[in-house]
Formats: structure tokens, C-alpha cells, sequence
């Protein structure tokens, strides 16, 4: 196994882009940069391939979809139109705890999903949002996948490239919040809740938390949602929801703090984030 | 691979390996401002503009700057001056070790050009991309915000600092125009020193009331060349035929090797050299740099059969590129025996403990079958007798963790063969005479053979008061005959340099029901890791601080220094000294609140006040039984001030302590009392040289080291302010032990007090002869003559130029060149003191701590550099801050260390800052320069016993184990 790419591709289509990330053994990979990057980051790697020239890079809204290439750079998250919107403003903030602005330049949406660790609040944004994640292969139309069962997945199936994210552009009547626990404001989360509640008439028409925490990867809480849809939202309802999407799930210790400590932090943030996206409504 | 990109301007071609990173490749096409700080991106050293966006460039490959355009900080004024930016930053004081410094001039340039009128959230936002560990950010703030003023045509307030008022500082007016007028004698408040008092004199230079130079705001003399990102740090620079070392370090935390295999590394094309245990010679030696000879237990060698934590030396490889070299690693094949590890200091001294210090050849171990280093017992009175006859008695446990300096520059090292054949040393530390010391045993060398550069350096904060790999490429370049470089990466920054020393500290103490304290009895139980290295006298220190601050007959000390298998800790700055203050300031606090007493009553009541003795100081200095006496102290204005500026009155308000619109916060003010000390007494030392030029300037040599700290600008502005010039008159050079005069080294809080000493009195004996220059030329005599404003005054208003003097004595008659060298050392250790203030928010749902403010008042004495003194306090608050709510080298079961990159470890970034203040409170101390006491370590003590403090008023809870997790503080509200 090498220890350093030995080549460097920049293809100009996707064709020649999937046949040199086609590898038999896996050796090549796309240079897609999570906000974490591991010390050594191609190691293994005997080729990078530099999507640059596909296009990747932009961010695409609609009144049906908002499409995020896989190159688009965390920081644009942070700046897009949509950060003081009441529901999309929870990506731009969730982008924006991911790292410093220096990193957020440099990494990408195609990074946070391929890398999975580091901080959480991007994919919790995006789970709470419902995203897919489009995907490209050789010889095949890209494919959709939602995120949360791309997430289930080991990694990005072999082949197969992740070209952008998806997801509808909240209604008029939605609205998110974020919560965490962190030993300094701006570190890595413990535990980390986003929400996206859509209210309409008072009643609660959907709902979406995620949480993750060391030993918990980014993932709904369908037991909470379920008990909040429909539902006219109270505090007492939103406790119990909270309760509801902490159980169950089984945290690890790591070096920020213990999995007894993030389990019942969990119920805390969970509850924090259904209660800013209920505040935002105001 | 072939790219194409513009750097400056200028289209670019150049050809690199498709593993190259952006950082390596920049750095090879001479843009030396690109710093490497980590691998991983987190710290920012290296960003550059990239198509406008700062880019951290470790983590990218030079393939991903096709078609794009770079900046760095070499364009910003390629030629000679600075530019706006620039200027602000060094008019700001914003440049200390000035290694970030780059990338923090490249991050205002963007956020500028974006926003020519940014708030402070937008300043500390665009800043937080740089991590700075000298600073607190507070200064690089302000200095953007000064640029953007600049920048949009506005004029900008002067730079504070106006230099001492003779009459308010040195207690009269000076007659004029005598050259010399002494310093007030201390006042006798508890009876006057019974030995003779060694004091400066003030000197005088002008006929005006305050002093010019001294006590001005100076911007560092090394400034300029910082800002422009000039190649002045050690691995600045690239040499014909220079190797590159890398370290294999243990997997295990105890084991023998049976064998080392190197023969496949050795074979690798490339591979010059592979270093183990069967190839070096075996010379015991402790690598602390500390004063001959260096305080035992000697229990290290280069490189040993025996590994005693992950992260310990194994070999060391030297070959043509750092890949081929870390290749050549992994065809190292290593038998180790796994041996059963200790990782706790108490079990480690337990019977049956595995013993980490088995080699026979160890000398003065305390006792190494029990893993026990040293051991210390002091008393003063009778403790038990004290404790009996007190009304309450106080017991109390407190936890301190290990922390890691984090300088930006992480240890590098470049060793060769000079022309004469003498290996040359060119290395980050803070003791380049220590260094020459030590190594040279090390390598079969005489000292002489050996010479020891000291360029910039990136901070150090203790972690460089080591000679920590200067031996190992050393020892390379003797192998190969080839110059080598060797640097840490961040991992090994954190697994293999050193840290601070965890402890445990036992308090009992007795108090009168009148107030007063009748005995503490102090006991510590230190973990030295696998090295005893500075852990005796680290833990002395812990002794000395956490029993002089307060005045009580019966006190002792007694410590217990295990070795285990981790880390080694080593200096960092307060060396001991925060952990005491931690446990001392929660201690009284928790006394006080449990009495029903004023918390600063019960301070001020007992603290040691001007003319008290510190009688531990004989039982545990380590300069000698020299007692000390404190000579000048403001420790009340300083509780006063810093009250005034934290608002201490809130204190008692309950509508400000609960927020009603987030009902789950609590706030809370803590307050903690800090004395420190200054230089060690009877042991530092430090020389000067000064030598005048044709033009009247002068050349100024010190051995000092100015790791960022400023303290070659302090000493200059000490010269200056003697030979009446202003400082840019006065050249500074520090340090190289074949030009420079010996010193010490920058440790112990010493350089401005003991290398400033010997400025003065260097600058003195240059002004006796340039009067009797002057007198020889006016053909009068010396009496009565002062320098003013680059001339020479005689008595009755003649007057010559330095110039004039300077071409005379070397030109014209009875030619002499116009040197002194002078040294000093002294047996005083002037305590500077400090009040500490905290104001807190606890999120009593979740733990979380958020520091609102700090406030810091310091009696220095006399400030020679208010900025440098002022951001000296600010980036001390910062690193105590880490110390007291985040920072902690975590483990794994295995001794496997988990915080091994800054994302993980977590020092504080700009954006999430609290409030940061620091006051200055000046005294006059006779001991000093100038009336100068330590400034740089007394700001790591009080923050966190100050923050814990104003937890338990926010909340009712006292956390007695930093650092104050929002897990702990939960956890203790729940319990």
C-alpha cells in the first residue's frame, strides 16, 4: 500500500472522471476535503481525482429543490441567501460551527457526507431537512439516495461518486433550530439536536430531530416526530418528544465527555432544538 | 505533475510530485511566511489568499491551485516598510512570537476588502482561522479594527504608553540635572530586610520628569521583519545536501526491546542514516534545561533498550526527503517485551508496581523500585501544633490535570558541520546555553566544538525549556556528516514534547476565628510521567506559591514525584505554580465563604504585605537558603482595581445573577489572589554586551531568548533609556552562544528582571566612558554629564553628539572601542502580584461554563513596555483560561494519548473569547531595573480558582478538578 498519491487527475468529464476513480482496488479517491481532515488524508490514496472542472461547486435553488454540488464550499452554506431564513437558516449555522473560516473555504458538502465523523451539525441539518444524496456511477444515471440510508451505509458504495445533495426547500411555515453541548463554544460538539417543525393552524404537520453524539452517528428520531405530528406543540409535548428521541440510543465515552453524560444531554438538546425552531416561529 | 498559478502577481510554473502539499510547495519556492503549526489544517499558520478566500495550505495538494491566483504576505510591501495592515498590527502590539502572524495579516486583508467598517464579531470571526497562543487576540483586534480606521482615511488614536512619571513612580522629583538618583527604600511595614538590599539605581538622562524610553509603548524591534513574514525563524531557511529526520516512537507505554531489525530501512534508497540504541552512545543526562548541574535524577539516554510511553523514542532516521524518511520508519522492525504499565502516580508507587526505572545506570533516583523520583519536606513553625491549636480546620483535595503549551512552532531543530568543523545547532529554544551544555556530552563533543543558534521563535511557554531534540539530529549529522533537520508534527508535539505536570494537592489549613490563618499544611502528589526532568523543581515551585501568598507561622510542605507511564511534563509557564494557586485561592474562598468573612477582606487580611519575609522561601528555594522578603507590593490596589472593573458589586444582586429570559442560567463573579515570583534567586544569570558604533548607535548582545515575549525590545528600551537615545539607536541581537554572552535562558519569569540587570549595568559602564570620551574631547572632566537625546550634556551646557564621540574614540585619538559586558545575577526574587476576576455563566441544564470577562490587575513593578506587558497578561489569561475550562490531555486505557491535534486538545479561537482586561498597577521595586518585576507567568495562576470561585456563586458548586467540564459542574449540580 502506498503512503502518498503517486498520481493526480483532473478530469474534465465525468466519463473519465468515474474510469479514474474506477479503480479494481479502490486506491482512487475524489478530492472532496471534510472540515475534519485526518492527519495523514491519502493515505492508502494511490490517486486523487480533482473534480473542479465538473461543475460541483455550486449551489442550485428552485421553488422545488435546493441542489448543493459536493464541491460546494462550507462557507457558501454559511453566506447563501438563506441564513437568516427560518427553517434554511439552520444550514448556514450548522456550517458554520463545522470549523473555522479558513477550513470552511477549503471544505466541501461532498467531504462532510463522505467523511461522516467530525462535527455533526451539517448532516443533522441536512437529515432534519430531508436530504438525498445524488449519486454518479459509470454506465448508470445517477441515483438518489436519502441521506439517512446513505449514512447507513459503510461508505460510498464502490464506483460510485456523490455528485450533490438535494433536499425541497422548506414551506412558508416551517422552522428549525440547532442545540448542543460543547466544552468551548465553538468546539466539536458532546451532543448535538437539529429540528425542523412545520406548523400550520397550530398543529404540528411535520416533524423532523436528529441527534449524534460519540458512539450515535447523525440520525432521525422518528419516535419524537411521531408524537409531535399532528399535535398542537407544547412544552410539556415537547419534553416527552425530547425523552422519546434520547432513548434508546447508545453513547460511547470519548475524550469530550461520557456516554452517561451524553445520554442524558441528549434528551436536553433534543428538547432545546425543538424549541428554537418553535421560537423562530415567533 | 506540471501546474500553473499566480503567487503575488506573478504567474508561476512549477513542477511537484502529486502528493506535494500547497504548504511544502510554497515553502520550497522561498514563501518563507507560510508557517507550518499542524497537519490538519486547525490551526491556520499556513493559510494563504486563495482567488481571495484564506485557505489553510498543510491540508491541500499543490494540484488543487491550478488556474488560481495566490497571495501571501511577501507582497504586502515587497520592498522596504510595511503596509497598512502591517503597521497597525505592530503599532497595536498585536506581533508577539509573530509566527501566526502572517496568516493573521492575510485573513484582515480579506475580511477588509470585503468590509471596510467590520464589527468586532466580524474582526474575531475573520481571526478565529488563526489559532494564536501568545496574544488573547485582544491586541490582533484591536490592530484590524485600527487598519480598517487607516484604510478608510481616518485618524487613529496614539498607541498608549507614555512613559514613568519620575515624581509618581520613584516617590520624588529627580534634582536636575545629577546623572544618577536612588529608588525609595522599601517601607519597613513588618521590619526591614536584615541583609543589605541590593538595589538599582534610577538612572536619570534627561532633565525632564519621566523617563523616555522606559515605559513607553514601544513597537518590538523585532516587529517589522514578523510582519513582512521575513525567514527568521529555524526551519527558514534550506541548505545544500540537508536530510530530513523522522522518529519512530513507541506503539506501548512499557516495554523492552529485544531487537531492533533497521537493515530493510537502512537499504531503502535514500535512507543516510538510522539511529537506535545499539548505534548511539549510551550517556545518562535529564533534559531539562536548567543551571549546571542540572538537578537529578539523571534517568534519560538518546535513545534506550527500553520504551516507557507511547510516544517514547525508538530510532531515528535521516534520509534525502521527510517521505523517504517516514517510509523508512515503517521497514523498522522492533521486538518489544510488553511490560505491565502504571498510569496513576499513587498506584505507581504501590508495592508491586511495575517499576519504570529498572537501568542500573540511573543516578540519584529517590527510590526507583516504589517509581518514586524525589521527594520534598519543608516546614516553617509546627504545623501539627498549629493545626491544633487553630479554631477551624480546613481539609481540602484538589485535582490538577496535564496541559500542553501548544506553541504554534512546533520543535525543530537543523544541525551541521560548519567550515571549521564545529557542528552548529540552529534550534527553536528557549536555553541555547543549556542546550550547547547538554548536548555536547551527548555527542562525544567538547562545548567548544559546539555552536548554538537561536533565530525567532514561534512561543514556548516552558515547552522549549528542554533540550529535547537537539541531540537526536545531532547525532544524525555526526552519523551522516550531512546537515539534518528534524521537526515535530503536531502529534508528536503532543505525544512526545512535554506538558505540564498533573498533581494532586492536599490542603489542611487552620484559621483563627479572628481571621486569621494558624497553619497550612500542603501536600502534592506530582506525576512526572516516564522523565523526572523539571518535576523536582516544578513541584517546589508548587510549594513555594502555594505557601508564601499568605502570612502564617506554621506551614509545610511535603511532595511525593512518581514516575508512570506517560508523557513527560516538563516547564510550562507558572511552572508549578498554577496548580497551587488553584488549590490555595478555591482553599481560601471555600474558608472564607464557610466563615461568613469578606472574601477580599479575608485575602488582604492575611496576604503578605511590603517588608514581610516568606520564610518557605529558605526551606525550598532552589538557588539556595536565600530568604526572601517582598520589597514592594500593590496586592490591594489590585484587588481594588480589578473589583471596579468586573463590577464586584453585582456580586450581591440578584436580579443580575438570574436571567429571567433564559431561567436556566445562573451568573456568578470569582475572585482570586495571585503572587508569584522572579527569576530564581542565587542561580540565574544573565550578560550583555554593548558596543557603540561610528554613527552613535549601538549594538546591544544579550543571551537572552525572546520567545515572542518581547523581551528583546524590554531590553533594548533599557539601554536606550540609559544611553539617551531612542530605541531604534539600540540594535538588538539575541542569541547565539559564539556571540552573545551567557544567559540562562527565558524561564523562571526572569529575563526582564535578571537580563534587564544586566543591560543596565552594561549601559552604565558604556556611559562612564563615553563622558570620559566627551571629557577627554571638551577637555573638562566627567562630572555632572548626561546623555539626552543622542548627545552628551556637560555640567555647564556644552554638548557633543553620540556620533561625534563614536568617530572620535574609534578614529581619531587614542582610538578605543566603547564596550562593557556586564552580568548579573541577584539573591531577590521580587514577588509581582495580581488580582484575578471571573464573571461566569453556567448553564445549569447542561454544565456548560461560558467565561464572560476576565479582568487582571497586575503589580509588575515599573511596565518598560505597557503593550508588551498588557499582552503578556492578555495571552496568559488565554492559556489559563484552556487550563481552567477545556484543556486536558486525555488517555485511552493504554496510555494511549487521545488529544493529539488541536481540533481535539481545543485552545481557544478568537471568535469565542470572553472579555478580556488587564490593568496595570505599578510599584517601584528597588531589586529591579528600572523598578521592573515579572510579569509573564503570574497571569496563568489565578483564572482558574477565579473561575471556579464564580461557579460555586453562580451555582452553589465547588469544582475541586480542573479543567471545569460542563460534565463535571452537571454532574455536581445533580449529585
Amino acid at each position: 500500500m502506498t503512503t502518498q498519491p503517486r498520481e493526480y487527475h483532473r478530469p474534465a468529464d465525468w466519463p473519465s472522471a468515474l474510469a479514474a476513480l474506477g479503480r479494481a482496488d479502490g486506491s482512487a479517491r475524489s478530492l472532496v476535503i471534510p472540515p475534519r481532515v485526518p492527519a495523514e488524508p491519502y493515505a492508502g490514496v494511490d490517486a486523487v481525482v480533482d473534480l473542479s472542472r465538473l461543475d460541483l461547486a455550486n449551489i442550485r435553488q428552485t421553488n422545488e429543490t435546493v441542489e448543493l454540488g459536493a464541491l460546494v464550499p462550507l462557507q457558501d452554506l454559511v453566506d447563501a441567501p438563506w441564513q437568516h431564513h427560518p427553517a434554511l437558516g439552520l444550514l448556514s449555522e450548522a456550517a458554520h460551527l463545522a470549523a473555522h473560516p479558513g477550513l470552511r473555504h477549503l471544505a466541501n458538502v461532498g467531504g462532510v457526507i463522505s467523511a461522516r465523523s467530525g462535527p455533526p451539525e451539517v448532516l443533522l441539518a441536512l437529515l432534519a431537512l430531508d436530504a438525498v444524496v445524488v449519486l454518479r456511477s459509470a454506465g448508470v444515471a445517477e441515483r438518489q439516495l436519502p441521506l439517512a440510508n446513505f449514512l447507513s451505509l459503510d461508505g460510498t458504495p464502490p464506483g460510485e461518486v456523490v455528485s450533490a445533495v438535494k433536499f425541497v426547500p422548506p414551506t412558508a411555515h416551517a422552522a428549525g433550530g440547532l442545540a448542543r453541548v460543547a466544552r468551548t463554544p465553538r468546539d466539536e460538539a458532546i451532543v448535538a439536536a437539529a429540528a425542523v417543525l412545520v406548523v400550520e393552524g397550530g398543529i404540528c404537520t411535520r416533524a423532523s430531530l436528529s441527534l449524534a453524539g460519540a458512539g450515535v452517528a447523525p440520525r432521525r428520531a422518528p419516535a419524537a416526530e411521531a408524537m409531535l405530528e399532528g399535535q398542537a406543540l407544547s412544552a410539556a409535548l415537547i419534553a416527552r418528544a425530547a425523552g422519546a428521541a434520547a432513548a434508546g440510543l447508545t453513547f460511547a465515552s470519548d475524550l469530550r465527555g461520557s456516554a452517561a453524560y451524553r445520554q442524558a444531554m441528549a434528551v436536553v438538546v433534543a428538547r432545546r432544538g425543538l424549541e428554537r425552531s418553535v421560537g423562530a416561529f415567533n | 505533475m506540471n501546474i500553473q498559478f499566480t503567487l503575488n502577481g506573478e504567474t508561476q510554473q512549477a513542477e511537484c510530485p502529486p502528493h506535494e502539499s500547497l504548504m511544502a510547495l510554497l515553502r520550497r519556492r522561498g514563501a518563507w511566511s507560510v508557517k507550518h503549526g499542524c497537519e490538519t489544517g486547525e490551526c491556520g499558520a499556513c493559510s494563504v489568499l486563495v482567488d481571495g478566500k484564506l485557505m489553510p495550505t498543510c491540508v491541500m495538494l499543490a494540484g488543487q491551485i491550478e488556474g488560481r491566483a495566490l497571495v501571501t504576505v511577501e507582497s504586502f510591501a515587497p520592498d522596504h516598510g510595511v503596509d497598512t495592515i502591517q503597521q497597525a498590527f505592530i503599532d497595536s502590539g498585536a506581533i508577539q512570537c509573530g509566527y501566526c502572524t502572517p496568516a493573521m495579516l492575510l485573513a484582515t486583508r480579506a475580511l477588509l476588502e470585503k468590509e471596510q467598517r467590520p464589527s468586532e464579531a466580524q474582526v474575531r470571526e475573520a481571526l478565529s482561522a488563526v489559532l494564536c497562543r501568545c496574544t488573547g487576540y485582544k491586541k490582533p483586534v484591536e490592530a484590524v479594527l485600527r487598519a480598517a480606521a487607516m484604510l478608510r482615511g481616518e485618524s487613529v488614536p496614539p498607541v498608549e504608553g507614555g512613559g514613568i512619571s519620575f515624581e509618581s513612580v520613584f516617590g520624588r522629583r529627580p534634582e536636575l540635572p545629577d546623572s544618577d538618583i536612588s529608588g525609595p527604600a522599601p517601607s519597613s511595614g513588618h521590619g526591614a530586610p536584615p541583609h543589605t538590599l541590593v538595589t538599582f539605581p534610577v538612572t536619570l538622562v534627561t532633565p525632564q520628569t519621566q523617563t523616555e524610553v522606559v515605559g513607553h509603548s514601544e513597537p518590538k524591534v523585532d516587529a517589522v521583519k514578523l510582519a513582512k513574514g521575513k525567514p527568521v525563524f529555524t526551519d527558514d531557511q534550506t541548505m545544500p545536501g540537508l536530510l530530513h529526520a523522522a522518529l519512530l516512537t513507541s506503539p506501548h507505554a512499557h516495554a523492552r526491546i529485544r531487537g531492533i531489525d533497521a537493515a530493510r530501512a537502512r537499504a531503502l534508497p535514500g535512507v543516510h542514516a538510522v539511529l537506535t540504541y545499539q548505534n548511539v552512545p549510551r550517556v545518562i543526562y535529564a533534559s531539562g534545561g536548567q543551571s549546571y548541574p542540572n538537578p537529578k535524577p539523571w534517568d534519560q539516554v538518546s535513545l534506550d533498550n527500553k520504551v516507557r510511553y507511547v510516544g517514547d523514542r525508538v530510532a531515528i532516521v535521516a534520509a534525502e526527503t521527510p517521505e523517504i524518511a517516514r517510509e523508512a520508519l515503517k521497514l523498522i522492525d522492533v521486538d518489544y517485551e510488553v511490560l505491565p504499565a502504571v498510569f496513576d502516580a499513587r498506584k505507581a508507587m504501590q508495592p508491586g508496581a511495575p517499576v519504570i526505572h529498572d537501568e542500573p545506570d540511573a543516578v540519584q533516583i529517590k527510590d526507583a523500585s516504589r517509581n518514586l523520583s524525589n521527594t520534598i519536606h519543608a516546614e516553617v513553625g509546627s504545623v501539627e501544633q498549629g493545626l491544633a491549636e487553630a479554631d477551624r480546620v480546613f481539609e481540602r483535595t484538589y485535582h490538577v490535570q496535564q496541559v500542553q503549551q501548544c506553541s504554534i512552532e512546533p520543535h525543530v531543530v537543523v544541525s551541521w558541520w560548519d567550515e571549521d568543523d564545529r557542528l552548529v545547532i540552529r534550534t527553536s529554544t528557549q536555553v541555547p546555553f543549556h542546550v550547547r551544555r547538554m548536548v555536547a556530552p551527548l555527542v562525544g563533543l567538547p562545548v567548544k566544538r559546539i555552536r548554538v543558534v537561536k533565530p525567532r521563535i514561534g512561543g514556548g511557554f516552558g515547552g522549549k525549556q528542554e533540550m529535547l531534540i537537539e541531540d537526536l539530529c545531532a547525532h544524525l549529522t555526526v552519523a551522516t556528516g550531512r546537515p539534518v533537520r528534524f521537526e515535530y508534527t503536531r502529534e508528536l508535539e503532543f505525544t512526545t514534547a512535554r506538558s505540564r505536570h498533573p498533581q494532586t494537592v492536599q490542603y489542611r489549613a487552620g484559621v483563627m476565628n479572628d481571621g486569621s490563618i494558624r497553619a497550612l499544611d500542603m501536600h502534592v502528589l506530582e506525576d512526572t510521567g516516564a522523565f523526572a526532568t523539571h518535576g523536582l523543581t516544578v513541584c517546589s515551585v508548587t510549594g513555594l506559591r502555594g505557601l508564601s501568598t499568605y502570612r502564617c507561622p506554621n506551614v509545610r510542605f511535603t511532595a511525593e514525584i512518581a514516575y508512570t507511564n506517560k508523557p513527560v511534563p516538563g516547564a510550562f509557564r507558572g511552572y508549578g505554580a498554577p496548580q497551587a494557586l488553584f488549590a490555595l485561592e478555591s482553599l481560601m474562598d471555600e474558608i472564607a465563604e464557610n466563615m461568613g468573612w469578606d472574601l477580599t477582606g479575608f485575602r488582604l487580611q492575611n496576604a503578605v504585605q511590603t517588608g514581610d519575609p516568606l520564610p518557605i522561601t529558605t526551606a525550598l528555594g532552589e538557588g539556595g537558603a536565600i530568604e526572601q522578603f517582598v520589597q514592594s507590593c500593590a496586592l490591594p490596589e489590585c484587588i481594588a482595581e480589578g473589583a471596579a472593573a468586573i463590577s464586584w458589586d453585582r456580586r450581591q444582586d440578584p436580579n443580575w445573577r438570574i436571567d429571567p429570559a433564559r431561567p436556566h442560567i445562573r451568573r456568578g463573579l470569582g475572585l482570586a489572589a495571585c503572587m508569584h515570583g522572579t527569576a530564581i534567586p542565587g542561580l540565574d544569570m544573565g550578560a550583555a554586551s554593548i558596543k557603540m558604533n561610528d554613527d552613535g548607535s549601538f549594538n546591544l548582545l544579550v543571551g537572552a531568548t525572546d520567545l515572542g515575549t518581547g523581551s528583546d525590545t524590554v531590553l533594548g528600551q533599557i539601554a536606550a533609556e540609559t544611553l539617551g537615545v531612542p530605541l531604534s539607536d539600540v540594535l538588538v541581537y539575541s542569541s547565539d552562544t559564539d556571540f552573545t554572552p551567557f544567559d540562562t535562558g527565558a524561564y523562571a519569569s526572569s529575563t526582564t528582571f535578571i537580563s534587564g540587570g544586566a543591560v543596565m549595568k552594561a549601559a552604565q559602564q558604556v556611559r562612564e566612558q563615553i563622558f570620559k570620551r566627551a571629557a577627554m574631547m571638551l577637555k573638562t572632566t566627567p562630572e555632572g554629564m548626561y546623555l539626552r537625546d543622542r548627545q552628551v550634556f556637560t555640567a555647564d551646557g556644552r554638548s557633543l553628539t553620540l556620533g561625534q564621540v563614536g568617530l572620535h574614540s574609534l578614529h581619531t585619538e587614542d582610538q578605543q572601542q566603547i564596550m562593557a559586558t556586564a552580568s548579573h545575577m541577584s539573591v531577590h526574587a521580587p514577588p509581582p502580584f495580581a488580582a484575578q476576576y471571573a464573571e461566569v455563566e453556567v448553564d445549569t441544564e447542561t454544565g456548560e461554563v461560558r467565561v464572560q470577562k476576565l479582568v487582571m490587575a497586575v503589580d509588575c513593578g515599573t511596565a518598560i513596555n505597557p503593550q508588551t506587558a498588557t499582552g503578556q497578561i492578555e495571552g496568559g489569561m488565554t492559556q489559563a483560561l484552556g487550563y481552567a475550562v477545556s484543556e486536558d490531555m486525555v488517555y485511552d486505557d493504554d496510555g494511549r494519548l487521545l488529544t493529539t491535534r488541536f481540533g481535539d486538545y481545543r485552545i481557544f479561537q478568537a471568535d469565542e473569547m470572553p472579555e478580556i482586561q488587564a490593568i496595570l498597577v505599578p510599584t517601584y521595586e528597588p531589586s529591579g531595573p528600572f523598578g521592573a518585576k515579572a510579569v509573564a507567568e503570574i497571569p496563568m495562576d489565578g483564572v482558574a480558582p477565579a473561575v471556579a470561585n464564580a461557579v460555586f456563586h453562580a451555582t452553589g458548586v465547588r469544582i475541586y478538578d480542573l479543567p471545569i467540564t460542563s460534565e463535571k459542574v452537571w454532574k455536581a449540580l445533580h449529585s
